[in-house]
């Protein structure tokens, strides 16, 4: 039965010699609805994995209270609560095949052993592993063993299942297939899933609601669309795809969007909620820009790398780089390095925050 | 003091074990050192004073104990780690054959008694000895004393030298050797300027192992040391002999402090000094001399030494068969006899009190192990410290302590099993918790955290996943508790009583009376005793991990 579970001004902080708090987790609220998947995303040492082991249970909370459901789990040691995890090794037991790994838990909870060996089945097909249950880890792959350890979570028909950064130890293409695996199976049962990483592809590509964390501290709360196209932070903007980032003030209000001053001349953004002479930041995808051999806004091509997909520039542009990006790029009509080129800005790609956000 | 309850009340077990193991390190470690130190400082009649030290430090047969020790000492590890080292580097450098005898060579003072190359020389060396006697026709020759201590403890102590010289030449990477030789150096300048400069480390290492072993050595100088007495065997005789427990416990407290020195040295030291990281793995494929005189030179001398090895091995179970060495030849069975009739208690009290105190001290080890490496708690460090420390405390230490805190009311244990059962124990358990710890630290922390989240609880966890993943460092334990407790010495020795005798004590009580073929049937039955032991240990370990591999609901589904 999948559960809601809730953070309430969690904090997790660890004393120094000179009596003052070194906080991991600063101030951290949450509400996940039942049979989402939330993903906490963020830079190394921004927190989400120990707040994913305060949900698990393995770091004492040091204020607030985490909910499952209705029910406080402050108090409950971690191997009696309503949540199974996916460990970042997998931590498969070494001494164990397949199917007695995915049975451990089953066994502690005292099953009747026919429900055991039936569960276990059902979960083994459901993930594709039948063949190999009488497989110890180290005759798995990579890939395999990663499954052996969701399996090993989902068989257990938690209220909650984390996953810690789980992905990243397959190699790239795996990590496609697993993700779309894991989503895939997540949105069948119809499970809460709290998903921590730093790759924020899997982030987007995988969650309803994605949690930006930076320094112990919630930064953006917001659907993947939400986090890439109305970033609130420079931090969020910046950490999410590419982005440049042009200073300004706001000029005029008008219906449909207001005009930014920037030292490049004044841009069209879409969005209000700014008054006249706010100081603002324009955040500018490199994809929100299109290059063209006119003559207004003109820039210096000063970097021109083929991706494949798109066409990577830097330009220099009123003494700053922008980084441009553009998609299907043909041969005859990219840019060399030195060209001139005119930057067209779309207006609805465009973004603005609060300066010194 | 709220959420100190709370954690108690969900985790009562590791508050719990963390008292006992606290307990045991106290009682059975700290408090009898504690009662050497103030005996040491009391005059006989109760007062506070220097008299123990006194006459320690005042010439006469005491400090001149002390001395004979350390120049024993220097002597035997000098040559130990001489002969160790060319019969490391033949192991890790040079194609010959008959390598895997090297491996034996190393593993058989390990597993034998204390006194069986001091035997041998006797057999071999002594008045009636095969080679002074029969050979050279010498009338006179004398094994007793400082030459026949430097050629035992020689012989007993350089495979333990090997051991740790061996597993660092091995790990010194072939390629530096390689870039050498690359940059125009040839196979004799590579050596001295790259591959001994990176074995000085273990070479110190391996000298300062052997120097302990010779200074805490007891069952040697007290068979064939003759007139050349040595602090261990000193203050045994002071504490037993004469029941001066100041000077006994003042020289005990010098024979600490150097060996806690060197300890100190050793790791903190040595350790720190070390350009090799040994990590058990060869590193790369090393082009072995195949040829040369080098070659030659290091095949027959490590061959003489692993000859005259084996020979003294072989010598002790062939004198238990004969009916008066030297001087009546002839086979006879009368030494067993001798040992079945009169013997069986001091071997069957050995065995049983060894079997009691191996399972003890194997789990206790592996607990050790595990508060070390996976728990937090204040005074965790400490505990570290002290458990580890009491690797490098003699035996005949201990044994005084014992005797100074066991004697009287609040534990009056003397005489007792249980006293005995402890020495054994205090004895294997670093060995127990270096192996544990070593194992535990190769363990993935979230394999646990796995078991947890799946529903165990700690006891759970530790017998479902951690103990079964480090069986084999608990095998070890067992092992190295079940053979140090059957052959232990230089503690208990202050400890036997008319209740509980021990095989080993036996032996020496033998050695004394002249009666050679009665001691070695005595050596003879302990080592058949260890060898079917092992292999019961080893089934034991497999069928209990079998257990657990076999789940009912494994194989028909």
């Amino acid at each position: 039965m999948a559960k809601t579970v809730s953070l309430k001004g969690v904090n997790k902080y660890y004393g120094t010699d000179k009596g003052t708090k070194n906080y991991a987790v600063n101030d951290v609220n949450l509400e996940i609805e039942a049979g989402k998947f939330v993903t906490l995303l963020g830079p190394s040492g921004c927190g989400k994995t120990t707040t994913l082991r305060m949900v698990a249970g393995f770091e004492e909370i040091s204020e607030g209270s985490i909910y499952f459901g209705n029910e406080k789990v402050n108090d409950i040691p971690p191997n009696q609560r309503d949540c199974t995890m996916v460990f970042q090794s997998y931590a498969l037991f070494p001494h164990m095949n397949v199917f007695e790994n995915i049975a451990y838990g089953l066994k502690i909870k005292k099953l009747a052993k026919n429900t055991i060996v039936a569960k276990v089945n059902e979960v083994l097909e459901i993930m594709n592993l039948k063949e190999y249950k009488e497989r110890t880890p180290s005759q798995l792959s990579g890939g395999q063993q990663q499954r052996v350890a969701l399996a090993r979570a989902l068989v257990m028909e938690p209220g909650v299942l984390l996953f810690d950064e789980p992905l990243s130890n397959l190699d790239a293409k795996l990590r496609l297939v697993m993700r779309d695996e894991i989503r895939r199976i997540q949105q069948q049962i119809g499970i809460t899933a709290i998903y921590v990483t730093h790759d924020q592809s899997e982030a987007m590509s995988m969650s309803d609601l994605v949690i930006v964390m930076n320094k112990g501290r919630i930064e953006q709360v917001g659907s993947p669309i939400e986090i890439y196209q109305r970033p609130q932070t420079r931090f969020v903007a910046d950490f999410i795809g590419t982005a440049n980032f042009v200073e300004g003030t706001v000029k005029s209000v008008e219906a449909d969007h207001i005009v930014v001053h920037t030292k490049s001349g004044d841009l069209k953004v879409k969005r209000s909620g700014f008054k006249v002479n706010d100081k603002v930041t324009v955040v500018i995808r490199p994809e929100a820009v299109t290059l063209t051999k006119g003559t207004t806004h003109v820039g210096i091509v000063r970097k021109s790398v083929f991706m494949g997909q798109t066409q990577d520039y830097e330009v220099e542009y009123e003494g700053q780089i922008i980084q441009i990006s553009e998609p299907n790029p043909i041969l005859e009509e990219t840019f060399a390095e030195g060209s001139h080129v005119s930057l067209q800005f779309s207006e609805h790609s465009l973004h603005v925050i609060p300066a010194n956000s | 003091m709220n959420t100190m309850y709370k954690r108690f009340k969900r985790e009562p077990l590791l508050p719990i074990l963390i008292v006992l193991v606290s307990l045991c390190l106290i009682v059975f470690i700290v408090f009898p050192l504690y009662q050497i130190i103030k005996a040491s400082f009391l005059t006989s009649d109760g007062q506070i004073g220097m008299d123990g030290y006194k006459r320690v430090l005042s010439g006469g047969g005491l400090s001149r104990s002390l001395t004979n020790s350390l120049v024993l000492a220097v002597i035997s590890a000098t040559l130990s780690t001489i002969i160790a080292y060319m019969f490391a580097y033949t192991f890790a450098y040079v194609k010959i054959p008959f390598k895997k005898l090297f491996n034996g060579i190393a593993i058989l003072p390990v597993i034998s008694p204390p006194f069986v190359i001091a035997l041998s020389a006797m057999l071999l060396l002594g008045k009636q000895g095969l080679i002074t006697k029969h050979l050279l026709g010498l009338d006179n020759a004398n094994i007793y004393g400082l030459h026949g201590l430097v050629l035992v403890q020689t012989l007993s102590f350089f495979p333990i030298a090997f051991l740790t010289l061996s597993g660092l030449l091995r790990s010194i990477s072939p390629s530096l050797e390689e870039a050498s030789q690359n940059m125009g150096a040839g196979k004799w300048r590579t050596f001295v300027s790259v591959t001994l400069p990176l074995s000085v480390p273990g070479i110190a290492n391996a000298f300062l192992l052997v120097f302990v072993q010779s200074l805490a050595d007891f069952g040697n100088p007290m068979t064939i040391g003759g007139n050349y007495s040595t602090v261990a065997r000193e203050i045994y005789l002071q504490a037993v002999g004469s029941y001066n427990m100041q000077a006994g416990a003042a020289l005990a407290m010098l024979l600490l402090t150097i060996t806690i020195i060197v300890y100190i040295f050793q790791n903190f030291w040595v350790g720190k000094k070390s350009y090799v990281t040994v990590t058990g793995k060869p590193t790369g494929q090393r082009r072995m001399i195949e040829k040369g005189p080098a070659k030659t030179i290091l095949f027959i001398a490590s061959m003489v030494v692993s000859f005259v090895v084996i020979a003294f091995y072989a010598l002790v179970p062939i004198g238990s068969f004969i009916k008066l060495w030297g001087v009546n030849n002839s086979f006879t069975l009368d030494h067993y006899k001798y040992v079945f009739d009169l013997g069986q208690k001091a071997v069957l009290d050995t065995l049983k009190l060894a079997v009691i105190a191996t399972p003890i001290a194997g789990l206790l080890g592996m607990i050790f192990a595990y508060l070390i490496v996976r728990t937090k708690f204040r005074g965790k460090k400490t505990l570290e410290v002290v458990s580890m420390l009491s690797i490098a405390v003699p035996g005949t230490v201990i044994g005084i302590g014992y005797i100074l805190a066991f004697n009287k009311a609040p534990l009056a244990l003397t005489g007792t099993g249980i006293i005995i059962v402890a020495a054994f124990v205090v004895r294997a358990l670093p060995v127990g918790i270096r192996s544990g710890v070593t194992a535990l630290q190769q363990i993935d922390p979230s394999i646990e955290e796995a078991a947890t989240n799946l529903g165990a609880g700690r006891a759970k966890v530790f017998t479902s996943v951690v103990l079964p993943l480090i069986k084999s460092a608990f095998y070890n334990g067992l092992v190295n508790s079940f053979v140090k407790s059957m052959t232990a010495m230089s503690a208990v020795i202050f400890l036997i009583s008319a209740k509980y005798n021990l095989i080993t004590a036996s032996i020496m009580a033998q050695v004394e009376n002249g009666r050679i073929g009665v001691a070695s049937a005595y050596c003879t039955i302990l080592i058949i005793i260890m060898a079917i032991a092992l292999v019961l240990l080893n089934m034991l370990v497999k069928w209990l991990s079998g257990t657990n591999r076999r789940t009912y609901y494994g194989k028909d589904s």
